[in-house]
């Protein structure tokens, strides 16, 4: 084990016990080595992968330059492997032609993928012919892997991360040329790497992993990078998000629940209102969250902000061209560690969100699937959708995979038969899943008229109990009233 | 940028009706004033249901303040546990709720809650909640609560509407509706949010009252057997059903002196007592009291003694009135011997509960203050100031006591009640702040009669005495001649009173009957009912000084209305939660620290954290942080209470003792030195001291808290025991530091504090709130090496000392 940077003994002790465990899986990987199972039909030729930690969010570039290699055949499915410890951690992945800036269609692949493994598959806009070369960029993010080194910090302390990752980019095909820079939001403190030949250039806030040229398939080693992180790492362990449709009154009524944790370095023993206080602007958060920025619709009304035990005084709105700027201020400030909960809610017009299918009775609703906070992770996601009453053959269509979509009826103020109820489960969401989705309905106009005729033979039943009612007598004699 | 505040939609729906207030009221007095008639044209029929519908609009909408200022938002301390109780029996059934064993108070004694509380107003929320919820209307339980004393506000508006129209009429009826469901004495209890038991109590106390009054007036069992009932509501509410207990054998016991027993008061008041004993006793809480206690002796005791005079007049009509009165003498002495021979065994012999120290204290306002300092040191126990009675009633403390004259003045059974309520009402009100609350309707009714009684004579017009006289004249078959002559009379007499208007239809009546010889005795009969129904009035015909009097009258009511508006927006609908300030630019300052302090307790302290405060903060702990808690409001166990003033009020040592022998995690305490908040826990810290002297008078001493001098002082002059009070330390703590060291002021005592503040080595700062309003400590774990805290506390402070000062060189 080679160190690069200052070591001190404390650091020692903690970094052998941690690559005690990584060394376990080190001689996993290379007591027998991984072949790739999918068609060797591609070369990559030059490989540029960047690794940005600047953010909680971890986001991986991958462009490669792929040839066609194989004799006679076009190639369409290109195969990017990720590793199933992370299957987990990765959050999103999309897939572009560099040149052209085409979005290339990524699936996880039903058929490769091993327990070691999972292979997605992106097929290219256009086959390409044997010999040929095309530069194909994979955007991942991947979600919860640093952790905060030491573990608590104190109120005003810098807190400090770990980065644990592959050296190498992993790729299906054997790469001629490739190397790796990582991004770290300040200057990086310490680099530890195995195997211990790899090449590491430290500047400043990069690390510079490479190139290394000629390297296998599903090349694996071990790399970790120490720097400093400033700011909270948000994290929503889960998020309602109730959405109420009402074509009666032209209204979208939304509402979301969140389930909040700070997951940066925790707070070392208790906090301190006086150092808080003293301390100037920019120290005194220390890790801390004091506010969250949400947007949401610029016609939104009657909008609202509280958790269990009522409203929470602590908000401010401000309105901008295109939508109002939420800026909600929790009860207290969230240090590592320290958990919340609160609930916001408004009104919005439904015009915005609603579109009939001219000719038909259909309606296709269009929705953002959660109102994006930056850099924040949700865990467990469930979007709700009421429609309203006598909605039929609801179909939800969603812009990326989620873990099931459940349709239920639910029933609410004046309601005898039900809504219609979509109810979407995902976990693992960051702010580029808050896209659109869609929800299609067939509403016919007579159903307008179940409301009003429910209320009117609920009124007419009051009324003609009363009317037999007041018509009854019960006395078993000449009334004493009179006496 | 804008300030999102809480929209409610009811409350902004509601907060436009509010202007309607005082003119609602004027126009319901132009309204009484119409239907003093007592006439049941259809007009009538139709005004009173929607003037009684108005009113019940303008109390509830008068107890918004506080939802339209902040948020449908459960107040105060009381209403927290209420409403901790009916999420509990909402969300785990009946069943559960009437056994449930709350580990989370008291710890670690805890508290069997079905046993202890007066359910009545959780099932009545929970009722309504799945009520609603069975019709598909999902409404939240915390708005059921936050409602639900507004809506029985207008119920008992409504009530008090029924018991004065069996005292007068209607139309004072709707006065007394008008005036409870305004009256700043009620309000006080009743505003949205303020989720206690008195809030349905008012509407059962006087709809009982209503149905006894009903009952003793028509001797119906099925009246009696209502009133039971709602007594048994009430039982189930609010322990002050002992009121009811008592003022209704009181009740029967007068009429029965005043030798108006009758075969109505033996029904009605043994159907009572028989069914409402019975029903009450299914109340855990109550049980056996009622044969138990002396406050229920009386009740008791005039059943039977109503059962041994119906037997005696049963007897009289069967034997010789000598024998009788010897059977009398020899019966009454016998009775008399033997109940309090028994009563006396029995009280001595503990059967018998005594009277109860809260109910001493309603006899001798001194007695708590000596006796039991935790009773005197609630301020709604307080004796009632002069001034708080016109605060809460206004016009109508001096419209009392000539509503209860005129009730002497009638004297039927139903006013004897009237009489002795306000007489009771009255003395206890003056005894304790909290029951003001039960003097307030008998107060509104009384007053709503004495007013009624002024606009009917000041508002009697001739034309209306023509409308009465009519009728009863067109059905004889007397002449025009009699027609005419009362026409004449009035016309002529239009300065005289109405009395002499009637005397000259009589005279006139007679005169013509005179001449029609053969319908003498008819127009005789019906002159004279005439002048009996038009006895009491005194119409007066001057327009001048009648509009004196009204415009008078009329400029009370507006004054009225709006004291009670400006009592209720100003005193009353503060839910105590949230406190609001202005700003130097108007602008409203929103300080919500308890809340901010009990939310950070309830997400980031582990799931079973015990802590410690004083008990005013109990019910609000346990609902709001969700938090095991030692001591609350229902101060049944003073020891336990006395062991938390302990705590606080003895140096570190002697107080970690205690807290770690009750597994103490965190210590909670109010401090306003920053902003000036008055209410806090150095100001409340006397009341901790002598509850703590009272059971540990070696380690607490109330006069070590004094200055040489005899003041309670917390600056440089602190005594040496306040300045190592646990308390004090808390209080403290730091808290110079927020001066920069120097001028450090206290701004609730106005003191200068010393620029050395107290250390702490038992205890570590775990959370301050933005206003320093709420101060929480973490109580440090055993030293790891064995030493004492201080010790070691003061080791890690040397040794940091001493990194630092290296680092210098």
């Amino acid at each position: 084990m080679r160190l690069t940077a200052t070591t001190s003994t404390l650091v020692a002790t903690i970094i052998a016990a941690l690559s005690l465990t990584s060394s376990v899986h080190a001689e996993e990987f290379w007591s027998e080595k991984d072949v790739s199972i999918v068609p060797q039909t591609f070369k990559i030729t030059n490989l540029l992968r960047t690794l940005d930690l600047s953010k909680p969010i971890i986001r991986e570039i991958t462009s490669a330059a792929v040839q066609n290699i194989h004799t006679d055949q076009n190639q369409t499915d290109y195969y990017f492997p990720v590793d199933q410890a992370y299957s987990d951690n990765l959050s999103f992945i999309t897939a572009e032609n560099r040149k052209t800036k085409e979005v290339l269609e990524v699936t996880k692949d039903d058929e490769f993928y091993d327990a070691q493994f999972q292979y997605y598959r992106i097929k290219l806009a256009t086959p390409l012919p044997p010999g040929e070369k095309v530069q194909i960029t994979v955007r991942t993010s991947l979600t919860n892997i640093i952790r905060a080194f030491p573990t608590h910090v104190g109120q005003a302390e810098k807190q400090k991360f770990i980065f644990f990752g592959n050296p190498f980019a992993l790729t299906a095909y054997p790469a001629t040329k490739q190397k790796t820079t990582v991004i770290t939001p300040n200057n990086v403190l310490e680099v530890h790497e195995h195997p211990e030949e790899v090449d590491v250039v430290v500047k400043n806030n990069q690390v510079i992993l490479g190139p290394y040229n000629d390297v296998n398939s599903l090349e694996h080693g071990i790399f970790e990078v120490q720097y400093e992180m400033t700011g909270a790492v948000p994290h929503i362990r889960s998020l309602r998000r109730e959405i109420e449709v009402s074509q009666w009154g032209n209204n979208l009524a939304v509402e979301e629940h969140y389930n909040f944790v700070n997951r940066g370095a925790e707070l070392k023993g208790q906090f301190s209102r006086i150092d808080y206080q003293r301390n100037p602007m920019g120290i005194r958060e220390g890790n801390g969250v004091l506010g969250f920025q949400t947007k949401i619709p610029k016609l939104a009304r009657d909008i609202y902000y509280r958790d269990e035990i009522g409203n929470i005084s602590t908000s401010a709105i401000a309105h901008q061209p295109d939508h109002i700027q939420l800026m909600l201020k929790p009860r207290f400030p969230l240090f590592g560690g320290w958990n919340t909960t609160w609930y916001i809610g408004y009104n919005t017009p439904l015009d915005g969100y609603l579109r009939k299918v001219t000719g038909t009775d259909k309606y296709i609703l269009k929705v953002p699937a959660i109102a994006p906070m930056p850099d924040t992770t949700y865990e467990d996601v469930e979007i709700r959708v009421v429609l309203p009453e006598g909605a039929k053959n609801v179909k939800a269509v969603l812009p990326y995979e989620v873990d099931e979509i459940e349709y239920s009826t639910t029933k609410t103020y004046m309601d005898s038969a039900g809504r219609s109820t979509v109810t979407i489960l995902a976990s693992n969401l960051i702010e580029d899943h808050a896209q659109d989705l869609f929800i299609e309905y067939e509403f016919s106009q007579t159903s307008y008229l179940t409301k009003p005729l429910a209320a009117a033979t609920m009124l007419m039943a009051i009324y003609a109990t009363s009317i037999v009612f007041s018509r009854l007598d019960f006395k078993i004699g000449g009334s004493t009233l009179k006496k | 940028m804008e300030k999102l505040e809480s929209l409610e939609t009811e409350s902004s729906m509601l907060m436009a009706k509010r202007p309607y207030l005082r003119k609602e009221i004027q126009l319901l007095e132009q309204f009484a004033a119409i239907m003093s008639s007592e006439s049941s044209s259809t007009v009538a029929r139709v005004l009173k249901p929607t003037i009684l519908i108005l009113i019940a609009v303008v109390a509830i909408s008068s107890r918004l303040f506080s939802i339209i200022r902040f948020e449908s938002v459960i107040h105060e301390f009381d209403p927290w546990f209420n409403y901790r109780t009916t999420q509990h029996l909402v969300k785990n059934g009946f069943y559960d709720f009437w056994n449930w064993f709350d580990e989370k108070s008291w710890y670690p004694l805890g508290r069997v809650v079905g046993g202890t509380v007066y359910p009545g107003i959780m099932v009545t929320s929970a009722l309504i909640h799945n009520v609603l919820h069975f019709f598909n209307f999902p409404v939240d339980i915390r708005n059921v609560c936050v409602f639900l004393a507004p809506m029985f506000s207008g119920l008992t508006a409504f009530s008090a509407y029924l018991l004065t129209k069996e005292l007068k009429d209607s139309s004072a009826g709707l006065l007394a509706a008008a005036f409870l469901g305004v009256a700043p004495g009620y309000i006080s209890r009743s505003v949205a949010g303020s989720y206690d038991n008195e809030g349905i109590a008012i509407f059962l106390l006087v709809f009982t009252f209503y149905l006894w009054i009903k009952a003793v007036k028509t001797g119906s069992a099925f009246f009696g057997l209502l009133t039971a009932l709602f007594y048994f509501y009430m039982v189930s509410a609010w322990g002050g059903y002992v009121f009811i207990t008592n003022l209704v054998p009181l009740h029967a016991f007068t009429l029965l002196l005043m030798g108006r027993f009758s075969n109505r008061l033996y029904v009605s008041y043994s159907t009572f007592y028989a069914v409402g004993t019975l029903l009450s006793m299914q109340i855990p809480f109550v049980g056996f009291q009622p044969t138990r206690t002396s406050e229920h002796m009386a009740a008791l005791g005039v059943f039977g003694l109503l059962q041994l005079y119906a037997f005696a007049e049963l007897v009289r009509g069967y034997i010789p009135p000598k024998q009788f009165k010897a059977l009398l003498k020899g019966g009454i002495a016998a009775v008399v011997i033997i109940a309090s021979v028994g009563l006396t065994i029995l009280s001595f012999s503990g059967v018998i509960a005594p009277f109860t120290g809260r109910f001493y204290s309603l006899y001798d306002t001194g007695y708590a203050k000596i006796h039991i300092p935790i009773i005197a040191s609630v301020s709604e126990h307080q004796p009632t100031a002069w001034t708080s009675f016109f605060f809460d009633l206004q016009m109508l403390i001096f419209l009392f006591p000539a509503g209860v004259y005129l009730c002497f003045k009638e004297l039927k059974d139903e006013h004897v009640f009237i009489i002795l309520y306000s007489v009771f009402a009255s003395y206890f009100a003056g005894v304790m702040v909290r029951l003001m609350l039960t003097l307030t309707p008998v107060v509104c009714v009384s007053a709503a009669i004495a007013y009624s009684t002024l606009l009917d004579t000041y508002l009697e017009t001739s034309e209306h005495v023509l409308a009465s006289t009519k009728p009863a004249i067109a059905v004889t078959p007397a002449t025009p001649a009699v027609i005419e002559a009362p026409t004449a009379a009035t016309s002529e007499t239009k300065v005289a009173g109405k009395k002499a208007a009637a005397k000259a239809a009589a005279a006139a009546a007679a005169s013509a009957a005179a001449a029609a010889k053969s319908t003498e005795a008819d127009a005789k009969a019906h002159a004279k009912a005439t002048a009996d129904g038009e006895k009491k009035r005194f119409p007066i015909f001057n327009l001048d000084s009648r509009m004196l009097v009204i415009l008078q009258l009329t400029w009370f009511l507006f004054m009225f209305a709006w004291h009670c508006t400006y009592v209720t927006s100003g005193s009353y609908s503060s839910p105590s939660i949230v406190l609001a300030s202005r700003q130097q630019d108007g602008s409203q300052m929103i300080i919500d620290d308890f809340r901010e302090a009990y939310y950070w307790l309830r997400k980031n302290t582990k799931e079973d954290a015990k802590v410690m405060s004083w008990w005013d903060y109990g019910y609000q702990m346990a609902g709001m942080a969700n938090v095991t808690t030692l001591v609350d409001n229902n101060t049944w166990n003073n020891t336990h209470i006395a062991t938390v003033g302990k705590a606080m009020s003895t140096s570190e040592e002697v107080s970690y003792k205690v807290l770690r022998q009750h597994d103490v995690d965190y210590v909670l305490i109010l401090f306003g030195g920053v902003i000036g908040y008055s209410g806090d826990d150095i100001n409340k810290f006397l009341w901790m001291i002598r509850i703590a002297e009272g059971v540990y008078p070696s380690d607490v001493k109330e006069t070590n808290f004094f200055t040489p001098r005899g003041e309670y002082k917390v600056d440089h002059d602190a005594t040496k025991t306040m300045r190592d009070s646990l308390m004090y330390k808390m209080s403290y703590y730091r808290f110079a530091e927020l001066y920069g060291g120097g001028n450090a002021v206290d701004h609730v005592r106005n003191a200068r504090m010393p620029s050395e503040g107290p250390t702490l080595s038992v205890l570590e700062e775990a959370y301050t709130t933005e206003n320093w309003l709420v101060r929480i400590y973490k109580v440090k774990d055993l030293d790891n090496l064995g030493r004492d805290l201080k010790d070691s506390t003061a080791f890690d402070k040397g040794r940091v000392r001493k990194v630092s000062s290296l680092k210098k060189k």
